[in-house]
């Protein structure tokens, strides 16, 4: 048994056979819009059913709606735009109505759309709703603030997948639905990451695991801030930690290729939602989920759950995991009465600073076999 | 309306049997979540479930050939 699908139908925007053999036969006589990497990974996810129930991008409805209600206009949650931005000079000649093609870097053809409306947008006012700041330092604010000026909207329809260095880590919606059910899972927990595993990451899963069939680690690759993993670590260190320490069966990895948008909140419930897509029922939230900088307070992300009880998918909250010298193993607060000096936290400074000196952090902090894997790495981090 | 006086939704509904010993606590839930009765209760829970969860509904969006494809890749990357 898996999650429904958010909406309820899988969206399969790829063509195949006669209608493949059409758009390719039609797609150098249209205009031909050139996408940022980025926004042709997003082509592809709401091809694959990714973003289900999307077909397309936004059109200034379903914009206006999620921005202000963080909902789609059929009352669907949804809580951050996915939107594609133009040029006033690409989309000159194109009008409502149309259909246009959409290119790779590279002029590639990858998809046409099928327009339903180009338009304008405030910058300040979507960073003010999605990310509650306007302070161009926040990496979401600067990266809206790189967008073009008109977002254009309508359905697409995929007919090349676009270069993927991942392709044998990433499964599609309808894969992960298939490989669930192949193993028996009858719940499963998504377990959304930007980071390679340190042992607080590893108790979030085991601790679900103990009530949950299976964990489905999604790390996101793709775009990220300064001082990030490097998304082939991710990779790497996750591959070692299940295969070290995880019991056989109870975990899957496969990457979620997108942008972090480092939005909190608001991007708590779309992570749940992306989740919820490939088939989890549950979806696990932890300290500062997509947080930055001192944007969001700890636990927001886990309070705006509150406000979507019909999202389909069942939020986990853990609060953050430590190791405690008199507990003598890996604890939180609600479990552990200790304080101060004993508790030992999973510094994300402190552990980059052992790497970046070529050290493994201690395995109380991360296990030898994870450590060994980031350190094969010459430069494991994001310059 | 039906022959019998139930309506035709009524008439198409089965019974389910709930133990005496769940009736009091059923009853409690079911006024302090304001529904006028236990089958309406009942009935919302279910509504409830089986929206959050679906059961063997791969073949709505999937076809037995793609189903087979899946697998062997599924079987091909090492993940079955």
């Amino acid at each position: 048994m898996v999650s429904r699908v958010h909406g309820g139908k899988l969206v399969n925007q790829v063509a195949t056979s006669n209608r493949l053999n059409v758009l390719l036969g039609e797609v150098n006589e249209l205009p031909m819009v050139e996408l940022s990497y980025e926004s042709a990974v997003d082509v592809e996810s709401i091809a694959h059913g990714v973003y289900s129930p999307l077909e397309g991008f936004m059109n200034n409805e379903a914009y206006r709606s999620v921005l202000d209600e963080m909902r789609l206009p059929n009352d669907l949650p949804w809580t951050i735009p996915i939107v594609l931005d133009v040029s006033r000079e690409a989309v000159k000649d194109v009008k409502a109505g149309d259909t246009i093609a959409l290119s790779a870097p590279g002029n590639v053809p990858l998809a046409v759309m099928h327009v339903e409306d180009i338009y304008g947008f405030d910058k300040q006012e979507y960073s003010e709703k999605v990310f509650r700041t306007t302070d161009p330092k926040h990496p979401g604010v600067a990266r809206v603030h790189q967008l073009k000026d008109l977002l254009i909207g309508g359905q697409i329809e995929m007919f090349k997948d676009v270069e993927n260095p991942f392709e044998h880590y990433t499964l599609s919606p309808a894969e992960t639905r298939v490989l669930f059910k192949e193993k028996g899972w009858r719940t499963i927990v998504g377990f959304q990451t930007r980071n390679a595993p340190h042992i607080g990451h590893e108790y979030i899963q085991k601790s679900a695991l103990a009530f949950i069939d299976g964990v489905f680690v999604n790390p996101v690759i793709g775009r990220k801030k300064q001082g990030d993993f490097k998304d082939e670590v991710i990779v790497e260190a996750y591959k070692s930690l299940i295969d070290n320490y995880y019991q056989k069966d109870t975990a899957v990895m496969s990457i979620l290729r997108y942008e972090m948008k480092y939005a909190g909140p608001r991007e708590a419930i779309l992570h749940a939602i992306i989740r919820k897509n490939f088939g989890c029922t549950h979806f696990a939230v932890g300290r500062d989920h997509a947080g930055v900088g001192n944007y969001y307070g700890p636990y927001d992300a886990q309070e705006i759950f509150k406000e979507f009880p019909d999202l389909g998918v069942t939020p986990v909250f853990f609060r953050e995991f430590f190791y405690c010298k008199r507990c003598v193993t890996i604890v939180n607060e609600r479990i552990c009465p200790h304080t101060g000096q004993d508790r030992v936290g999973f510094s994300g400074t402190k552990m980059r600073d052992m790497i970046v000196q070529g050290l493994r952090p201690p395995s109380e902090i991360m296990r030898p076999e994870v450590a060994d894997a980031i350190l094969k790495f010459k430069n494991p981090f994001v310059e | 309306m039906s022959l019998s006086g139930k309506s035709d939704k009524e008439s198409k509904a089965s019974a389910v049997s709930i133990p005496k010993t769940l009736l009091g606590g059923a009853e409690h839930l079911m006024k302090e979540k304001g529904f006028d009765s236990i089958s309406e209760y009942v009935l919302s829970r279910l509504r409830e479930d089986i929206s959050r969860y679906e059961a063997d509904q791969l073949t709505e969006y999937i076809t037995p050939v793609e189903l087979e494809y899946i697998k062997q890749r599924l079987k091909s990357l090492g993940y079955l």
